[in-house]
């Protein structure tokens, strides 16, 4: 399903929690919206799904329009038929597993093959014998399972996802996050994913939106987020970034080296800490100047070792604001 | 760190003592209400509660309190229910004061209420003087009818508290995510909402049913003079005006046992089944149903109404009856006077006497119980092994089973032809009874300022080198302080209103001010009584206010 969003705007109060936005998602894909939080990616996914009223502007899914100011149209949430997965789940503690799964089916009184369609929902997220479980009966994962099933079963043409991982421990959240997606892509579904972590943004999406303060400052895929930021901002908040000149010109850890080439920029530095990351060691270097670079290195090195680091001019990345293009 | 044998034998001991004790002064009481009912002639015969019960023409009583019951869950759940929707669900729940409001109507002594709400509809009654039109419809009042509503006002307010909580509970996640998939309001509200409240409406309905039907204050003002008979007003006839009949007062003591401790196990059963560990904290947004226009007029004006009839028009008349120089002169500036209270607290007056009786017996009665309710609290801990569970119920067994049992079945056991200690009639026994029905208080709050005392804590000071007396002196006991004041505090003030322990235990000649209150209002000068209600609910006030004000700052 595509969604097209036209100049969409909402404030709490004071706060102007989105700027006018544009944004327009083609079907299939799997769309990030990434920032710290108060940037206004959860409202932004909530006024998507019908549960957040923006003050002006318009959403549309595929041809129906679903909300606009000026035309007066508001489509209720339960109209929208698009499937959410919560960042505490929001799994009903008096229902099972399989009445969980199945509450968006029978709520829009698509009941033929309903049981078919709830348990392959439900052997998709690999949970096959716990259907007459309870909520609290499952652990963390097992309840985050549910709660894919259930938006899956509904077979939405668009998927949102609050957060979802975050309630989650590690070492579970790596494992499902690859689950998800592979459940997502098998699918075909179109999906918004909203979340604060940079990991997650990156391995998962087609398209990430890098927003704050209630605008989105980048839009582009993983790689061009990462290698050409557009704003100090996403090159702080995206990776690590060491800094040339301030907010203008800067370099990733990785394209630091210890041995020059010709043509080579070079730094003399002195090393301050060295942490152990297990394939690799992070050496956080004071340049002359005071400033703070992260470099890595195959071996160990002292603090307070004096070195001499390198980087082909190429790999220097400028950033050129785009509102500052439009003073020039 | 497995604990010294010393220790263990100490705590064995402890929980032994306590055992010993509960069984003594809760359990043996209760047993010997039932040894008693279904052994009338020395045979065993288990239904013989309910055939004296029949044969006395008494069966009409049991179904009284039933039906009340009934009527009152009925009515507190009217009162309720949109009180708590408006405090859990609207923009009213910034309204803070509200719920300090509405504790109110329980605290209040249920025979200060209803003489309260007697004085205000009776004939040429506060409402009369003040709406002659009204004259025609206050006899309608006084019937099972004002009962329930007297009773309704005075319990909803657990009803409510129950019901804002799980409301309050039950995020906006539950119900975002029904409307996501595809529910509507209506389906949302009967496949989410009410199945979520449910369990907790049973839990509170259950709880007012059980006061109600446990309830000696309305029955023994209100229900007597309309002729509306139940179970604990009953009981008390038999106990306490010729003839006196114990076989009929234990028959009706053990039938109203054994129905409460029914409904008591019905709502375990439920609370088991039903409660849901809802969604809290992070992710699950309140949102609240902004009022605006006649929403928030009609919200307003319910609160206005409640708020009158549960607390303006009984306080409003107790008030003003304790002001009046003549009652027979009506409301009239210049029918003012202080008089009464002068009366009332002069050195000698039978008045001053009855209040210093309760005084002096609620400060004995709550330092007792302070210390032994802390001794079972620190038995019980963390209520894990089987001993201590049987201490945790037996100690919270008097708040269960209706005080006017627990009376009668202190009076069967300590008044025996062959008991030894000869306390019966006494100001000891007095005291001995307010400590039974009163324990249950100090334990409650004890116990849970013991509980959150994780053993990390005593762990961490036993590290950083205390002994364990010191680490239970600068650590265990100074997080117990608070719940002993609060039992205290709670004891004393629920000590100096007591009626029904009052009524049937005080040996003869002596007055507290409940008692006084009670005869005054019924034979006596109903502006001394009226005075007395006023010292007497005014005085618990301060307490409770001054308990809330140093607790504030705790937690």
């Amino acid at each position: 399903m595509d969604l097209i969003v036209k100049q969409l705007t909402k404030s709490f109060g004071a706060v102007q929690a989105l700027q006018p936005l544009d944004l327009h998602i083609r079907s299939g894909e799997f769309t990030t919206l990434l920032g710290p939080s108060g940037c206004g990616k959860t409202t932004l996914l909530r006024m998507i799904a019908g549960l957040e009223t923006p003050d002006s502007g318009e959403i549309w899914l595929d041809d129906e329009c679903v909300f606009s100011s000026e035309k007066g149209v508001f489509k209720p949430v339960h109209k929208r038929k698009l499937g959410m997965v919560f960042q505490d789940f929001a799994l009903w503690p008096h229902l099972t597993v399989y009445e969980n799964v199945a509450f968006g089916l029978k709520a829009t009184k698509q009941t033929n093959g309903m049981k078919e369609r709830v348990m392959d929902a439900i052997g998709a997220v690999r949970l096959s014998g716990l259907e007459q479980r309870y909520p609290s009966q499952l652990s963390g994962g097992q309840q985050q399972r549910v709660a894919f099933a259930r938006a899956i079963a509904v077979e939405p043409k668009l998927i949102l996802f609050d957060e979802p991982l975050s309630a989650l421990d590690a070492l579970l959240r790596d494992e499902m996050r690859a689950e998800l997606l592979h459940l997502v892509q098998s699918r075909g579904l179109t999906a918004i994913y909203v979340t604060h972590d940079q990991l997650e943004a990156m391995s998962m999406s087609d398209q990430i939106l890098v927003m704050q303060g209630g605008k989105v400052l980048q839009k582009g895929a993983p790689e061009e987020i990462y290698h050409r930021p557009t704003e100090p901002f996403v090159a702080k908040f995206v990776g690590k970034s060491n800094w040339i000149d301030p907010d203008k010109q800067m370099i990733r850890p990785e394209k630091l080296r210890w041995r020059g080439r010709p043509g080579d920029l070079t730094w003399s530095a002195v090393v301050k800490r060295v942490s152990y990351l297990g394939d690799r060691y992070e050496i956080m270097l004071e340049l002359e100047d005071g400033t703070v670079w992260a470099a890595y290195h195959d071996h160990r090195l002292q603090a307070g070792d004096r070195v001499l680091v390198y980087a082909s001019p190429h790999d220097i990345h400028s950033i050129h604001p785009i509102k500052e293009e439009i003073y020039v | 760190m497995k604990p010294s044998t010393s220790a263990r034998i100490n705590r064995s001991w402890g929980v032994a003592l306590a055992l010993v004790l509960m069984t003594l002064l809760v359990v043996t009481p209760l047993l010997f209400i039932l040894h008693t009912s279904v052994t009338p002639n020395d045979q065993w015969n288990v239904l013989a509660p309910l055939q004296v019960i029949m044969d006395a023409e008494l069966s009409v009583v049991l179904t009284n309190s039933i039906i009340l019951g009934f009527w009152v869950v009925a009515g507190a759940s009217i009162l309720a229910l949109p009180m708590s929707f408006l405090t859990a669900k609207t923009s009213l729940a910034r309204h803070k004061w509200l719920d300090v409001v509405l504790i109110i109507p329980f605290m209040t002594p249920p025979y200060i209420g209803s003489m309260g709400w007697m004085l205000f509809m009776q004939r040429r009654g506060f409402l009369e003087q003040m709406a002659p039109f009204t004259e025609e419809l206050t006899p309608y009042f006084f019937s099972l009818f004002g009962m329930v509503a007297i009773m309704s006002l005075h319990l909803f307010p657990f009803l409510y508290l129950i019901l804002r909580n799980a409301l309050r509970r039950i995020g906006a996640g539950y119900e975002e995510a029904g409307a996501v998939y595809g529910g509507g309001f209506v389906y949302r509200f009967r496949r989410i909402f009410v199945p979520l409240l449910l369990g907790s409406y049973a839990m509170g309905a259950l709880l007012v049913f059980v006061k109600t039907i446990a309830e000696f204050g309305t029955p023994a003002t209100f229900g007597r003079k309309i002729g509306y008979h139940v179970l604990t007003s009953e009981i008390h006839r038999f106990t306490s005006s010729w003839p006196i009949d114990f076989s009929k007062a234990t028959a009706l003591a053990s039938v109203l046992l054994a129905t409460c401790l029914i409904f008591w196990y019905g709502q375990n059963l439920i609370s088991r089944r039903y409660d849901y560990q809802t969604l809290g904290g992070k992710g699950s947004k309140v949102k609240l149903i902004h009022l605006k226009g006649w929403g928030r007029f009609t919200a307003w004006g319910y609160i206005v109404f409640l708020l009158a009839t549960a607390i303006g028009i009984p306080y409003f008349s107790i008030l003003v009856a304790s002001l009046q120089k003549l009652r027979g002169d009506g409301l009239r500036w210049g029918n003012f006077t202080l008089e009464h209270y002068q009366r009332l607290l002069t050195w000698g007056s039978p008045g001053m006497e009855a209040l210093l009786n309760s005084l002096g017996l609620a400060l004995i009665t709550a330092t007792i119980a302070v210390v032994i309710g802390t001794f079972l609290a620190m038995q019980i801990k963390h209520a894990s092994r089987v001993s201590e569970r049987v201490t945790d119920v037996f100690s919270l067994l008097p708040n269960t089973v209706p005080g006017i049992v627990t009376v009668v079945g202190l009076i069967l056991l300590w008044n025996a032809p062959w008991m030894p200690i000869k306390i019966y009639n006494t100001y000891g026994m007095v005291v001995l009874t307010y400590v039974v029905l009163f324990l249950p208080y100090t334990v409650q709050y004890v116990k849970s300022g013991y509980q959150q005392i994780d053993a990390s804590l005593t762990n961490a000071g036993r590290v950083f080198g205390g002994t364990p007396w010191y680490t239970f002196r600068r650590v265990v006991l100074p997080l117990l302080v608070p719940g002993m004041m609060a039992g205290w505090m709670m004891t004393f003030t629920i000590s100096i209103r007591e009626l029904v322990a009052s009524l049937m235990i005080l040996p003869p000649s002596m007055k507290v001010s409940a008692t006084y209150i009670y005869a005054q209002f019924e034979q006596g000068e109903v502006s001394l009584g009226m005075a007395m209600a006023v010292i007497s609910v005014g005085l618990t006030t301060i307490v409770l206010a001054v308990m809330n004000y140093r607790g504030a700052d705790r937690t």
